[in-house]
């Protein structure tokens, strides 16, 4: 009976005890949590590249008709008298190896566009239509030279891939006409476009045909040989008012060509 | 007689049934609304037998509402932006994997799937921080920011806003350098059941003005990654102060009423459905046996 008793007070003590822990240990504890998140990213790729390579001007040239290589003395036409340095064109001559050549490289990841442009500081070889004493034979007679003579002509050339070949409509044409053909490239491309299939290598050459422009080439050489004789007439038969060219005006004996080629993301 | 008996307790045991489901079922809608019916003792009156104890009485409050007993206490906190519920270590969408112009026209785009970023581009994220238990919470929310790239920062700009038009971070019609970001904190308290959310805005201006460092940068990411990282970093504790109220309280939805005492009918209609077929089967083939019975006797009279 006693072991009863105290079996039972035992059990009720147990009991409390339980019931109080558990108030207890709800007092005292405290909530606490946390969260987090992240994210991160690259910087999106640019690295669009334009190499150059090659020149159009020497100060020697071989021989346009065969382009064979010759003694530096005998298979030079022309020699630059000028000073050292300065680069020459003539009748006869053409642009050294493979002229100037341009890539455009690079896959960015970011729309873009690609401009080229020749600039306004570029000019070409001319002489102006009109009525010019005439070299050619040597008499005193006037002669006429119907259109404006632009003696370089230059070509365009692509390769994207499969070799070069000449660009469509930029075959033989004067400066003005390549720079239009240059500039027509300009374009917008998307994001992760492969700039080298897509413009690939660009190539400039040119040429002075030997044959053809007699006159007009004879009177550009008496003006780059600083010749006061060539005078520019108002008409084929009025010898009486021969006045002297203007450089600039009547003709050009200097050439030069500046190409830029931009690349620049677009929004 | 016998069959008179029978009659009786089949009547008494049909009865029995049918109080039985209706007391069930008014325990059930009873113990559903029990809590609400619990009154406080303290303004009780004692019943008083002196004739002069008027002024024994005790006061008697202006409000003498019966008071609800506090449930337990059940603390929740849950983080969260349109498609994820965050725990640790979440990765959420604050970069994409590309962009687009205001003509809807994409002009970044990976190429490998990761999130980028480039000039001209930019990206809000808006995450949710909610009080999903019972008692009030004190939280902070923690900005981590940092480039794996230290000798040029890029030129990203950033904000961050609080749902009351806090700025923690600039301001309406200011970003401020993102390095701002960086250790950026914000604390406040959530009220019950109620939630708070924060808008994140970042971007890298097009015309920066120095389009150098970011041609620079573009192109050093051809050659290695240049990376950006954001950490968000939330943190809710229970409040000292238990009537805190801070948040916006979820609109109310669903409605109040308790199904128990329905689903109780429902179960007892059921089972006295059920008892009714058995009897009436059993019934019959009482009947079809007594009459079998009755015809055997006349045939043997016969």
């Amino acid at each position: 009976m006693k072991k009863n008793k105290m079996m039972r007070l035992a059990s009720g003590l147990l009991v409390a005890v339980l019931l109080t822990t558990c108030a207890i240990s709800g007092t005292f504890a405290k909530y606490v949590t946390s969260d987090n998140a992240s994210d991160t990213a690259r910087v999106a790729k640019f690295g669009v590249t334009v190499a150059a390579s090659g020149s159009l001007f020497a100060e020697n040239y071989l021989k346009a008709s065969d382009d064979t290589p010759t003694s530096a003395t005998t298979g030079i036409t022309v020699d630059s008298s000028g000073a050292v340095g300065d680069d020459v064109v003539a009748p006869g001559t053409k642009s050294l190896d493979d002229g100037i050549q341009f890539e455009i490289k690079g896959k960015p990841e970011v729309d873009v566009n690609v401009a080229i442009a020749v600039t306004n500081d570029s000019e070409d070889i001319f002489l102006a239509s009109g009525f010019y004493d005439n070299v050619t034979t040597g008499a005193k007679d006037i002669a006429e030279v119907t259109t404006k003579y632009e003696p370089i002509k230059y070509t365009l050339w692509q390769d994207v891939g499969s070799g070069y070949s000449k660009v469509t409509d930029a075959i033989d044409v004067n400066l003005a006409t390549l720079a239009g053909k240059l500039e027509g490239l300009t374009k917008d491309y998307s994001a992760n476009t492969d700039l080298a299939t897509e413009i690939g290598k660009l190539k400039i050459t040119w040429n002075w045909a030997i044959d053809g422009n007699d006159l007009e080439d004879t009177i550009l050489g008496d003006l780059a040989a600083s010749a006061t004789s060539v005078k520019e007439y108002a008409a084929i038969n009025d010898s009486n008012t021969g006045s002297d060219l203007v450089d600039g005006t009547d003709y050009n004996l200097q050439t030069g060509l500046t190409i830029t080629v931009t690349v620049t993301q677009i929004d | 007689m016998a069959k008179s008996n029978n009659s009786k307790t089949k009547w008494l045991w049909l009865s029995v049934l049918i109080l039985f489901v209706c007391v069930a079922a008014t325990t059930i809608a009873i113990t559903s609304r029990l809590n609400n019916f619990l009154i406080d003792d303290s303004g009780a009156i004692s019943l008083i037998t002196d004739s002069d104890a008027t002024d024994k009485l005790p006061q008697v409050t202006s409000s003498n509402t019966p008071q609800k007993t506090e449930p337990p206490k059940k603390p929740g906190f849950e983080v969260s932006d349109d498609k994820t519920v965050w725990n640790t270590n979440t990765q959420v969408e604050i970069f994409r994997v590309s962009y687009e112009n205001g003509e809807q026209k994409i002009t970044v785009q990976s190429t490998d799937g990761d999130k980028v970023i480039a000039p001209g581009t930019e990206n809000s994220y808006i995450f949710k921080l909610k009080n999903t238990g019972n008692v009030a919470l004190d939280y902070t929310v923690e900005m981590d920011a940092y480039f794996n790239y230290a000798d040029n920062h890029v030129p990203i700009k950033s904000r961050l806003n609080r749902y009351d038009g806090k700025w923690v971070v600039g301001g309406k019609d200011e970003y401020a350098e993102v390095m701002v970001l960086d250790s950026a904190k914000d604390n406040a308290t959530l009220g019950a059941g109620k939630y708070t959310y924060y808008t994140l805005d970042w971007l890298w201006p097009f015309e920066s003005g120095n389009a150098e460092l970011d041609t620079k940068l573009g192109n050093l990411a051809a050659e290695q990654e240049i990376t950006f990282t954001i950490v968000i970093n939330t943190t809710a504790t229970e409040s000292d102060d238990p009537n805190a109220d801070g948040g916006i309280t979820p609109p109310q939805t669903g409605d109040n009423t308790t199904p128990h005492l329905w689903i109780a009918l429902f179960v007892g209609s059921l089972v006295l459905m059920l008892f009714l077929i058995i009897y009436r089967k059993k019934e019959r083939r009482r009947d079809s046996a007594e009459a079998e019975i009755v015809e055997k006797n006349s045939q043997k009279k016969n």
